[in-house]
């Protein structure tokens, strides 16, 4: 009998001692970027609340230290020497709009890995549009990462240059017309004519309605509401895309804008009238009435000394054939290397778990830069805050919501400059078909010489 | 004095001044205006129109580098890294250079065009190996990791042998003659005579190595490493589109670089004058 | 063999070689002291420079988009070949060259024409060549900022200078003509106090005697400048054109900093589409061969610099 109950013990020693390896009590140091403050922000709110974060992640879970790295300058330089020399973090925060090319490299977790291991993290809390940019193949694929914070890119307007020039603010279900229609109503001349009289003056243009640049980050979406778009689906082409009649359509519009309805400032005479104290002032001024943003620049905003809150409005794009915005984001990633601990894996996977709980996303009403992407987080602070149909406007906006291309197609900057300079030419004078069609041809080498690599 | 009989002495002089004032007048207005945004307070970081002097003056960001910068830290890892770099850019480069323009050994002149045509691929892309290799010595996060990488610098090389080539050869032949060798003829005749090389190559050692943002941005892990440029870097390092730059503290943060280097570049300056060390050596 | 050597050394210097090159090459003393003086910079320039530059040669030749170096699937020329027919490269090739042509010119004149007033026996001239430094040590991303606002078309000082002179406002960064010309003019301003040094080093080791000689023969300054000083300060001229272009085929930090190569496209230079590949694609095999094809034209544009010096007559270079 004694005999037996020693083999016993020690055939229980044998299965306990990998159980104890690869449970919880191993302890598990954890390299963390995202929850450090910029020197000159200590003491502030959101430092404290990045502190009780961090604090409450230990008391929980007293086997993971976190080691909390402060973002380097030129982040990106360091962590693509860092992911050749195996010494990246464990977890960081990743733009969503450079996402695919670090999935590219092969060093992205599987987010799906997690939910076998830590079952409370429930992909529920996310917003599904904001869920999406992470599984660039589709329900059934992979989670390259999850969200953390986000915004749709919607509207701004100034009420106080609807007033001056009389015109009814807009309601959330406008057209491309509706736009086309204020926006003129909206551009006045030195005499008060606005752009639809006969006699309007655009040599002397005091008040704008719109304000389109050439960057592409803030019209993609309007070629996604005509029915169109710029790249196949695969990344394989823009032939057929870029140059479909839906989208030369869309470009045409936005270019109208600009040169046909003088509704939009001329490259030229933004820069005149921005350079100085940049673009928000002027805003705020009434000088311009409109213009596409993200959420973010309510914190810019507010730091102007000529705001006052009556004169910031937001409203969701207007839509022609349906509607579409993009929503920029940014996501937790957890580095492929941890998996190779199972100890690390759970802890990391604990550590977004804790960081997109509705408790910590409260936090980001703090600094207000973005929209936390915990949903119940989003609406307690949309509903809490000072302003909440400002809030709620952008809540509006997140279902129509497309992901950035650059977290599906990791060649996506290159495309995107190509695109910038298109339409940089566009609004310079140039023809659009021309235009188009030389920027599809140079895409296309890119495109065709990407897919050879198999990425 | 057979200069002070030239008549055109003194409209030279005036012309002189004219030019130096000119250009003064260049190259401080752009430096008056990063002091004067660097005493903003950020709310009126630019108006309109633009104020040389500001109206409202404040320490403020300062005061922020100063508080919430272990400053004695960088500065001494900024002094070790600098001296020491300096130091073997002079011994290393002198020594190639005087080998380049005046010893002759077969495949020199190649061996030259070699090392100049390193100098003609962009950064960028050897910055990778160039880190997998001190990665490999186990350098990251270490004094030598931030200092041996840069002390030898082809830019150095080619700027001493421009310079020693300029040395008459009589010089070296006598010497040889008297039976020196050729480290004594380097380290008694060519380094003494070159005086305002070497002092010129110092002060751009000194100054691209106190300045520099990315290689100790790579190499300095923990803030106990971290140089003064790269420990000033990381205000605002989270500057992007969701946030305003603070501009007064960047302009501060410049200011505060800068300040040293130009201090101990007023008081080299005598370095960079000849005297009579030409004609007074005399083998 | 070690006695041998030393026994001989006193002589094979006026011994016909009839050796053969293995045993030449070691029966030099000069020539073996001509090794050991290089030596230490060999080692380091192999170790910290050759084995990157060899590494992102071989890279170059490869689809790397990883950080893991082992796997990169070897492409043979598809990346040189994808580059002969990319328009943006070459685009950007030719507004490299065309800042090159700017600046390097500019700034040796601009440059040589301070320091040969800082060489005058002038009084404050410390201060004046302190302040003339401080540009060099500025900061890129500070200097862009001043520089953006005194650009200004509106509000900006050089616009207001010229409103003076019955100039009519021009958009230095904004319009594609002016506003290469105005990274150029910002590059020079900032490289100033930089060449300035160097031209003095080279001012500093012609004797004085020379030019007093000339003046008691009669030559008046600009004869003395031309014959004197130009001709003897031709090391520093060349290295300062040498290096110059080198280092302006290579200008990233302004364009970085201030245009981000626009517009337009303005630019757009060859290391910023380097970085932007590199960096911002992770796509360092293209970016490596297009660094490669950078340094062919970097250095064919030297050789043509060493040529033209040898045809000067000059015969200590190769």
């Amino acid at each position: 009998m004694f005999r037996h109950w020693k083999i016993l013990l020690l055939m229980l020693a044998i299965t306990l001692v990998p159980m104890t390896v690869l449970g919880q009590d191993q302890p598990v140091t954890l390299r963390v970027v995202g929850f450090v403050v910029p020197p000159e922000e200590i003491g502030t709110p959101l430092d404290q609340a990045y502190q009780d974060f961090l604090a409450t992640f230990q008391e929980n879970n007293p086997n993971v230290t976190v080691e909390a790295l402060e973002t380097p300058p030129e982040f990106d330089t360091q962590l693509l020497t860092d992911l050749a020399a195996g010494t990246a973090p464990d977890v960081w925060q990743q733009d969503g709009s450079t996402l695919a090319r670090l999935i590219d490299t092969g060093n992205v977790l599987d987010m799906r890995q997690c939910l076998d291991v830590v079952p409370e993290l429930s992909l529920d809390r996310f917003y599904p549009s904001v869920l999406n940019i992470h599984m660039p193949e589709g329900e059934d694929g992979p989670i390259y990462g999850l969200p953390n914070d986000f915004t749709p890119m919607v509207i701004y307007y100034n009420p106080l240059s609807f007033e001056n020039a009389g015109v009814e603010v807009p309601t959330p279900d406008w057209t491309w017309e509706d736009f086309l229609d204020i926006s003129q109503r909206l551009t006045l001349d030195a005499e008060g004519r606005n752009a639809t009289d006969p006699d309007f003056d655009p040599e002397n243009i005091v008040q704008y309605g719109y304000r389109h640049r050439h960057y592409v980050f803030e019209w993609i979406y309007w070629v996604w509401q005509n029915g169109g778009d710029v790249i196949a689906p695969d990344g394989s082409t823009v032939d057929g895309y870029l140059n479909s009649p839906e989208t030369i359509e869309a470009i045409t519009f936005l270019r109208d804008l600009v040169l046909e309805h003088h509704v939009s400032p001329e490259p030229v005479s933004l820069e005149q009238m921005t350079q100085q104290a940049g673009f928000l002032p002027v805003f705020l001024e009434g000088d311009v009435a409109m213009f596409p943003r993200g959420h973010w620049e309510l914190v810019g905003l507010r730091n102007q000394s000529n705001y006052e809150p009556e004169r910031v409005a937001v409203i969701s794009n207007p839509s022609n054939v349906e509607e579409a915005t993009v929503i920029y984001e940014s996501g937790w990633i957890i580095n492929n290397a941890v998996a190779e601990d199972p100890a690390k894996l759970e802890a990391a996977c604990r550590l977004v778990e804790a960081a997109t709980d509705m408790d910590y996303q409260l936090t980001k009403g703090i600094s207000g830069v973005a929209i936390p992407a915990n949903q119940a987080a989003a609406e307690q602070i949309a509903e809490e805050t000072e302003f909440p149909e400002l809030e709620q406007a952008f809540l509006e906006a997140v279902a129509a919501g497309r992901p950035p291309y650059g977290a599906r197609f990791a060649i996506w900057p290159i495309v995107e400059q190509r695109l910038d300079l298109m339409m940089e030419n566009i609004l310079a004078g140039g023809d659009i078909q021309e235009e188009v069609d030389l920027a599809v041809e140079e895409i296309n080498r890119e495109l065709e010489r990407a897919g050879q690599s198999g990425s | 004095m057979v200069r002070s009989h030239n008549p055109f002495e003194l409209p030279l002089k005036i012309i002189g001044y004219i030019i130096l004032i000119l250009v003064t007048f260049m190259m401080v207005i752009p430096f008056v205006w990063m002091v004067s945004t660097s005493l903003r307070p950020q709310s009126t970081a630019f108006t309109y129109p633009p104020q040389l002097i500001p109206t409202e003056i404040t320490f403020a960001s300062y005061e922020l580098l100063f508080t919430r910068v272990p400053f004695g830290r960088y500065f001494i890892n900024t002094l070790v890294v600098t001296v020491f770099t300096v130091l073997g850019q002079l011994v290393i480069t002198s020594l190639a250079a005087y080998g380049f323009a005046r010893l002759k050994f077969m495949g020199r002149d190649l061996l030259f065009v070699l090392y100049l045509a390193t100098m003609m691929i962009p950064y960028q892309v050897t910055l990778i190996p160039l880190f997998l290799i001190v990665f490999g010595l186990g350098w990251i996060n270490t004094y030598q990791g931030l200092i041996i990488p840069g002390i030898s610098s082809v830019f150095g090389i080619f700027l001493l042998r421009q310079s020693f080539l300029g040395v008459p050869s009589d010089y070296q032949d006598a010497a040889r003659i008297d039976g020196a060798n050729e480290f004594t003829i380097y380290w008694r005749i060519f380094l003494p005579l070159n005086g305002p090389a070497l002092a010129t190559l110092a002060v751009f050692a000194f100054m691209g190595t106190w300045t520099d943002l990315l290689w100790p941005l790579l190499v300095a892990r923990t803030p106990e490493m971290r140089t003064l440029e790269l420990g000033l870097a990381y205000f605002n390092a989270s500057a992007t589109a969701f946030r305003q730059t603070n501009w007064p503290l960047v302009m501060a943060a410049a200011v505060v670089v800068m300040l040293p280097v130009l201090v101990i570049y007023f008081f080299a300056q005598r370095y960079f004058i000849q005297g009579i060390a030409l004609s007074g050596v005399k083998s | 063999m070690a006695t041998a050597n030393r026994t001989q050394a006193g002589v094979d210097h006026y011994v016909p070689a009839k050796q053969s090159l293995w045993k030449r090459f070691w029966s030099r003393s000069n020539e073996r002291v001509g090794y050991l003086f290089i030596l230490p910079s060999l080692i380091h320039l192999i170790i910290f420079v050759i084995i990157p530059l060899v590494f992102s040669l071989y890279l170059s030749f490869t689809d790397w988009r990883g950080p893991n170096f082992q796997n990169a699937p070897f492409v043979g020329l598809d990346n040189y070949e994808f580059l002969l027919g990319d328009r943006r490269y070459w685009n950007a090739m030719r507004n490299t060259a065309w800042y090159t042509i700017l600046s390097v010119p500019g700034g040796m004149i601009a440059s040589l024409i301070v320091a040969l007033v800082m060489n005058q026996k002038l009084r404050g001239v410390y201060i004046f060549r302190t302040l003339f430094f401080m540009p060099v040590i500025s900061s890129w991303v500070a200097v862009s900022v001043i520089w953006i606002t005194l650009l200004d078309p509106n509000a900006g000082i050089l616009n207001y200078v010229l409103r003076q002179f019955g100039i009519p406002p021009v958009n230095w960064l904004g319009d594609p003509a002016t506003a290469m010309p105005s990274i150029v003019l910002i590059s020079i301003w900032k490289g100033l106090g930089f060449q300035m040094v160097i031209w003095l080093a080279g001012l500093q080791a012609i004797p004085q005697e020379l030019h007093e000689a000339a003046a008691i023969d009669g030559a008046t300054r600009l004869q003395s400048f031309l014959r004197i000083t130009l001709p003897l300060l031709a090391p520093t001229t060349f290295f300062l054109a040498v290096t110059g272009v080198i280092g302006s085929f290579q200008v990233f930090s302004p364009v970085y900093v201030i245009t981000q190569g626009g517009p337009r496209g303005s630019t757009e230079v060859v290391v910023y589409n380097i970085y932007q590949r590199a960096f911002e694609v992770f796509d360092m095999g293209y970016a490596a061969a297009q660094a490669w094809v950078l340094f062919g034209v970097i250095f064919l544009a030297t050789l043509v610099q060493l040529w033209y010096r040898r045809r000067q007559g000059e015969e200590v270079l190769f």
